[in-house]
């Protein structure tokens, strides 16, 4: 098995890529919290539900690169 | 085993201190009054002078309880059935022994007596022992007819000695923890109440020699019991009275028959009746003696929510609300799933709730039914302790026999709506 490199950048990019996901996943809860009425402080005590929707948001784009990656390597 | 020897006072205030704690629990229920922490110490180093008239199953049942209590001394037996007076005399070899109860009616030692005798016997047997002088605790139903039972009601009245009757579900912390929650509004608007009792045995005791069938199986006779509505339902329709706060069904319907235990009985073997009060509420018993799947039910169902007496739990009607993102993720996957080939169907079984409830009461036993003597932890022995205190302190407890009264009266007319299959007015 051979070592891998993370490159700086790469860490940075993944960590802008989770944040955006994160703040869709905040942006899901607020819209939810005004479409059905639902009390303010829900943005932070669903914080477990937003964190669940950014991560599968997150394996989403990890998915669609992949898939970009192996079209643009054929 | 000594008398008294099992059970301090302390444990005694420990359970019944929680019953009493609250003003709001003596306004509502006020035979509450007769076991408070105030009436113990009031009696203190005391003891009630009883006699047991009937040494059976159920009177051996309270006096297993009795041997345990401080506060009671057993100094008479009484039963015309030698079997079940030696069985008795056994716990207690000092305690004199009758045959005939007038005669332990008769003893100037004996403060108050615990009947448990077939109900026929009850109502007579009372009068005479109020009208001897004495403090009577006696098992449910009070009387075998209407007419013993307003005899009984009134002698009682008019003389200045206790009596309270076995309905011990007036003394088990879950129904007060329960009939509080009615009161204080946890159910909403009262809208039903639903009794059942399932069993799968042919309620019968064993007979020794066949001459001795009726006086043992009293049970399934006419001429000592009414069977299910007397022996079960009596327990039951109590809560009705309890629940609605004292106001009591103007009419019954009813229907039984014996479809099963065709052994001779004359009392049914499946009843159902239904009881109406005047503001439309309707309350429901609902028994069978072959099949015990459903075991037994006591249900107050109200606007908002439901409560389960037997099982001291409250349901709501409305799950408590969920958070907008639960909401949302709800609706995506109902519309996920009604996309899919296999939903679509327009009808669908109404299933019960699936709310699993709050579960009010620690400890709860049921009855299971096999058994039709008493369960531990109904209330019995917090009862009959409180007829101890009431002999000591010659104290009447509050509205038990009112309460007892219309148990038993909703239990004859229930019994007589479904034997002549008619809307009866109570």
């Amino acid at each position: 098995m051979k070592d891998t490199l993370i490159t700086a950048r790469r860490k940075r990019q993944e960590i802008l890529c989770f944040g955006i996901c994160f703040a869709a996943a905040v942006l899901i809860n607020l819209g939810a919290i005004l479409y059905f009425g639902t009390p303010w402080y829900e943005l932070f005590t669903q914080i477990g539900y937003t964190l669940v929707i950014a991560v599968v948001l997150y394996f989403v784009t990890v998915l669609v690169r992949l898939v970009i990656h192996w079209f643009r390597k054929a | 085993m000594t008398q008294n020897q099992q059970m301090s006072r302390k444990d005694f205030f420990h359970r019944l201190g929680n019953l009493t704690a609250g003003a709001a629990a003596l306004s509502l229920f006020p035979w509450l009054e007769g076991c408070t922490a105030e009436r113990e110490r009031e009696t203190r180093g005391e003891q009630a002078r009883l006699g047991v008239i009937g040494t059976g199953s159920r009177g051996m049942f309270h006096l297993a309880h009795l041997i345990q209590d401080p506060s009671a001394r057993i100094v008479a037996l009484c039963d015309d059935y030698a079997p079940h007076l030696d069985e008795a005399a056994a716990l207690f070899p000092d305690a004199r022994r009758y045959s005939d109860y007038r005669r332990l009616l008769e003893d100037r030692e004996v403060d108050g007596v615990v009947i448990c005798t077939p109900l026929s016997l009850h109502a007579s047997m009372t009068v005479e022992a109020i009208r001897a002088g004495k403090h009577v605790f006696c098992e449910k139903a009070m009387a075998h007819t209407q007419e013993g039972l307003e005899q009984m009601y009134r002698c009682w009245k008019e003389s200045d000695r206790v009596l309270m009757i076995g309905q011990q579900r007036h003394y088990d912390p879950k129904y007060i923890k329960a009939m509080e929650l009615v009161h204080g509004g946890a159910v909403g608007q009262v809208v039903g109440i639903r009794n059942y009792w399932y069993r799968n045995n042919d309620w019968r005791r064993p007979v020794p020699s066949p001459e001795l069938e009726r006086r043992i199986n009293w049970r399934l006779y006419h001429e000592y019991s009414c069977g299910l509505m007397t022996e079960l339902a009596c327990h039951q329709l109590a809560n009705g009275s309890w629940a609605m706060g004292g106001l009591q069904p103007e009419g019954v319907c009813g229907t039984g028959s014996i479809q099963y235990w065709k052994d001779g009985r004359e009392v049914f073997d499946n009843v159902s009746v239904v009881y109406q009060y005047p503001n439309g509420v309707h309350m429901t018993f609902d028994s069978i003696i072959s099949n015990k799947h459903f075991g037994m039910g006591e249900q107050i169902l109200g606007t908002e929510g439901t409560i389960d007496l037997v099982r001291g739990i409250l349901y709501y009607e409305k799950s408590p609300a969920k958070s907008g993102i639960r909401q949302l993720l709800e609706q995506i996957e109902q519309g996920v799933l009604s996309n899919a080939a296999f939903a679509g169907t327009s009808w669908a079984t109404e299933d019960a709730s699936t709310d699993a409830g709050i579960r009010f009461a620690d400890n709860v036993t049921v009855n299971d039914g096999a058994s039709s003597v008493g369960a531990a932890g109904d209330g019995s022995r917090e009862l009959i302790h409180a007829f101890c205190l009431a002999v000591i302190s010659g104290k009447q407890p509050g509205q038990i026999v009112d309460e007892a009264y219309w148990a038993t009266l909703l239990a004859l007319r229930g019994d007589q709506a479904s034997r002549e299959r008619k809307y009866l007015t109570i």
